[in-house]
């Protein structure tokens, strides 16, 4: 290639540059203009959408829906956008129940056929705020599109972000399906999405949830155990599973059996005995379980712990030492008791423990 | 032999030239991937709503953290920091505060603030190997049970930073770096991909973008989008697009492939069982940030574990810039002397086969574009000088080859202010948008040059093994919060040091 060749072909170089870099600044200064131009008209729709006369306004309070809240007209998208903003804020500031209703079934009728359109979108991001904005407004009646959705979805890995919402949407809308993806979820989910999935199922699904726990892979099974507890759920037929799964093979399972058990502030006779048993088996049984057995122990509060109580004071574990101490110090006469081991204790740890928790106490009751 | 001279010349000048061209187009290729990598997933995620931080916010099933605070000669803003700490929009944390031997009355203004009592029995202790100074006590709140104070003799960041590992509680935890300005949400954005990790996938460190502050309005220790302006000196302009392109278009490629060889010391959140099985951080480095990354990802590969190290391109914090020629000189030396030591100290994981990518791939590209670069292209100015007195050069040729890698190289800054615009658009005035336009466009005619030839300065620092000389650590203004000195009782309001 001459020299003038090479030239030519820099020269083409240079202006495909000057080219693309024009082309990306009208590109970045029209959408630019565009989207302010739109987020301002959206802020002046919310701020009509805001004052105490507007239709919206007296729909929430009333809940007469007047035709200037749904009529279409000029400017169709962005009364959209706006809508959709003004009931979200109102949801996130504690909008009450009869509000909170009167929202779901608005957004329902509004929103249901965009959305529907939305999840079969190319955009991958369009979809997503489709899945997030149905969960947010607990759209029903879209159940089928979403189904659809989740089975069209590709195996690869680069669809779970998608599915997982997907499935997480329809366990927020309480869709008995949710439970044919239990398999799927286990295999393919985080522990954290797992109990993003499992938490909000109430009802019917709960209840199925613990009928059909043997029936579900291990995982969510273990997951089911930390949605009880965090649900504060208390009924015989959870406390019958948790007791159950005391027994479990799995260490995971019952570490959180334990920890669910501990919340759960009560425990038959033959679980006591059986932790008691375990707690007398000292060192053989793994740390985490220890101090699940002292945080038990402090939520039962049954005198024939404390002994085991006071000797895990001086568990070589730090975590179950400090467990112990506080489960003790909720027993009657526990002060007294930790007291005599800051005293008299042989081990240090045991002592320093003692003392640490004593000081707490004691500021507590200052404060108190 | 005047005319073998000559020869000699001529052919180094060839073979020299050849290499460079290489050099350029190796390095335009390996740009134009992560340009399109970043593309990619920034086009893919553009204009997502922001209400999917909302729905994971309201559980309670984000993980614990533990965020460490390293403060030396804090006294003036230590509490505020605390308070704006404590105030985060996170479930479950503790704050462990590391008192790393400050001169004034750091220790003292916490435990009088938060009522903090002497822990006398032995604290958590994450089981680090590495040697740390000596804890002068340990302290916690009364009011607040999750918030810790170590006492500790001064023993700089990375020693600071490693006793707050051992003491602190949870699995993860967070280090901070002193003048770090939070977003808003910034811990559910780093910690989400944790929790979205897949069954047998560990991520084992996550860091977010870092912004520059300069010009916004930060409240109350933090600066949400609605706040963020551009400044107006030319310096700190340049330097937002510079972060934009670095943290945006760098790290999403690296990231994708699990290459990332940085998780900046500003917000970076880490597992902590993996951060103590390598040994912490590095003292008496100065990029231990990069360092201790790096390490990790040696250790991944020994234990031929799936663990990810995973940027999140979303700002999670913010930070001050430089606004003068010196600091910023000072500031780019610095880091160049740091990323000599990371590269120098693990030298045996370049093109070693046995790293994976982060060997044959990242390493190689910090070495070569990163650290060598600003080398090649004095070396570079120098062929074409050389090249124009033995007259091998068509001076027209040359100076349109540099025109179009000047335009390159603005395309591609430019291209960061528009991926900015895609996904975050937190500079809302098209002024802004403007301005940073412009100056993307001109940086390869002044700030380039300036940044070649600082970090070449560096390089030649590193290598004729010039100690960074903090014995004691440099100031932390810890989260910016509170700047304001004034309630604290014996507070005694010293001007900033500047950080280098």
């Amino acid at each position: 290639m001459t020299d003038s060749q090479f030239l030519l072909v820099v020269w083409i170089g240079i202006a495909m540059l000057v080219l693309v870099i024009l082309l990306v600044l009208f590109y970045l200064v029209e959408r630019k203009i565009r989207r302010m131009r739109h987020r301002e008209q959206v802020r002046a729709a919310i701020a009509v959408f805001a004052s105490p006369t507007s239709p919206l306004e007296d729909y929430l309070r009333s809940g007469d829906r007047t035709r200037r809240l749904t009529a279409p007209g000029g400017g169709e998208g962005l009364r959209r956008e706006a809508l959709e903003e003004a009931l979200l804020d109102r949801l996130s500031v504690g909008a009450s129940e009869t509000e909170r209703q009167r929202i779901y079934e608005f957004a329902a009728g509004y929103f249901s056929e965009e959305y529907a359109y939305l999840l079969g979108r190319r955009r991958w991001s369009d979809r997503m705020n489709a899945l997030l904005h149905i969960e947010k407004f607990r759209i029903r009646g879209l159940k089928e599109p979403l189904l659809l959705r989740l089975d069209k979805l590709g195996e690869g890995g680069k669809t779970d972000d998608e599915r997982f919402l997907l499935v997480r949407t329809l366990s927020a809308l309480q869709i008995g399906e949710t439970f044919d993806y239990l398999d799927m979820a286990a295999e393919r989910f985080s522990e954290l999405q797992l109990l993003q999935v499992l938490r909000p199922m109430k009802g019917e699904m709960a209840e199925r949830l613990i009928r059909d726990f043997e029936r579900l892979p291990l995982r969510v099974r273990r997951c089911v155990l930390d949605t009880l507890r965090l649900g504060n759920v208390r009924t015989t037929e959870v406390l019958e599973l948790l007791e159950r799964c005391m027994k479990s093979e799995d260490t995971e399972t019952r570490i959180r059996a334990l920890k669910a058990l501990a919340n759960f502030g009560y425990m038959s006779e033959e679980a006591a005995d059986r932790l008691d048993a375990r707690m007398a088996e000292g060192d053989s049984v793994i740390w985490p379980e220890r101090l699940m057995h002292a945080r038990l122990a402090g939520a039962v509060r049954e005198e024939r712990f404390a002994a085991h109580l006071e000797a895990m004071m001086a568990d070589p574990s730090y975590e179950v030492r400090r467990e112990a101490a506080n489960s003790l110090s909720n027993y009657r006469g526990g002060i007294d008791r930790i007291r005599q081991v800051a005293d008299h204790h042989q081990d240090r740890f045991a002592r320093d423990m003692a003392v640490e928790i004593l000081e707490r106490r004691a500021y507590e009751r200052n404060v108190v | 032999m005047n005319e073998t001279w000559f020869e000699f010349m001529m052919q180094a000048h060839r073979i020299f030239g050849y290499a460079i061209m290489a050099y350029v187009g190796l390095s335009a290729g390996v740009y134009i991937f992560m340009y399109a990598a970043a593309a990619r997933s920034l086009w893919r995620d553009r204009d997502l709503s922001p209400i999917q931080y909302s729905t994971v916010l309201e559980t309670e099933l984000v993980p614990p953290l533990s965020i460490v605070v390293p403060a030396y000669n804090e006294e003036v803003n230590i509490v505020g920091s605390v308070r704006s700490l404590l105030g985060i929009n996170y479930k479950q944390f503790e704050i462990v505060v590391v008192n790393d031997g400050s001169k004034d009355r750091t220790a003292d203004i916490m435990i009088e603030e938060f009522d903090m009592s002497e822990v006398k029995g032995r604290v958590p202790f994450a089981g680090l190997k590495r040697e740390t100074k000596p804890i002068r006590a340990v302290y916690r709140s009364l009011r607040h049970p999750n918030l810790v104070l170590v006492d500790k003799e001064n023993g700089g960041k990375a020693d600071a930073l490693n006793v707050g590992i051992n003491v602190s509680r949870y699995p993860y935890f967070v280090s901070l770096d002193g003048d770090t300005v939070l977003d808003a949400n910034a811990f559910i954005k780093v910690v989400k991909p944790i929790m979205d990790a897949r069954p047998g996938e560990e991520i084992i460190a996550t860091g977010g973008s870092v912004g520059i502050a300069n010009g916004s309005m930060v409240d109350s220790g933090y600066l949400s989008s609605d706040n963020v302006r551009l400044s107006d000196k030319p310096l700190v302009i340049m330097q937002v697009i510079e972060y934009l392109r670095g943290f945006l278009m760098g790290r999403i490629g690296l990231s994708r492939y699990n290459m990332l060889l940085l998780i900046s010391g500003a917000f970076g959140v880490f597992n902590k069982k993996w951060v103590v099985d390598v040994g912490g951080y590095e003292t008496g480095t100065i990029g231990e940030d990069m360092e201790l990354t790096v390490r990790l990802h040696q250790e991944i590969r020994r234990r031929k574990s799936k663990a990810r190290i995973v940027y999140v391109p979303e700002p999670v914090c913010w930070t001050e810039a430089p606004e003068s020629f010196t600091i910023l000189r000072r500031q780019r030396t610095r880091w160049q002397r740091g990323l000599f030591e990371s590269i120098w100290k693990h030298k045996n994981m370049v093109l070693n086969p046995r790293y994976g990518r982060v060997g044959m791939v990242s390493m190689p590209m910090f070495l070569f574009i990163e650290l060598l670069g600003p080398l090649v292209e004095i070396f570079g100015y120098i062929t074409v000088v050389f090249g124009f007195f033995l007259d091998r050069i068509n001076i027209q040729v040359s100076l349109s080859l540099a025109l179009m890698m000047l335009l390159f190289g603005s395309l591609v800054s430019a291209g960061a202010v528009l991926f900015e615009e895609w996904r975050f658009h937190n500079y809302n005035r098209i002024r802004d948008v403007l301005k940073m336009f412009a100056y993307a466009l001109s940086e390869s005619f002044w700030y380039r040059p300036v940044q070649t030839l600082w970090r070449t300065q560096g390089l030649i620092q590193a290598i004729r093994g010039k100690k960074h000389g903090w014995g004691e650590m440099t100031r932390v203004n810890v989260l910016g919060a509170n700047k304001k000195p004034g309630t604290i009782a014996g507070a005694n309001p010293a001007p900033p040091e500047k950080k280098e």
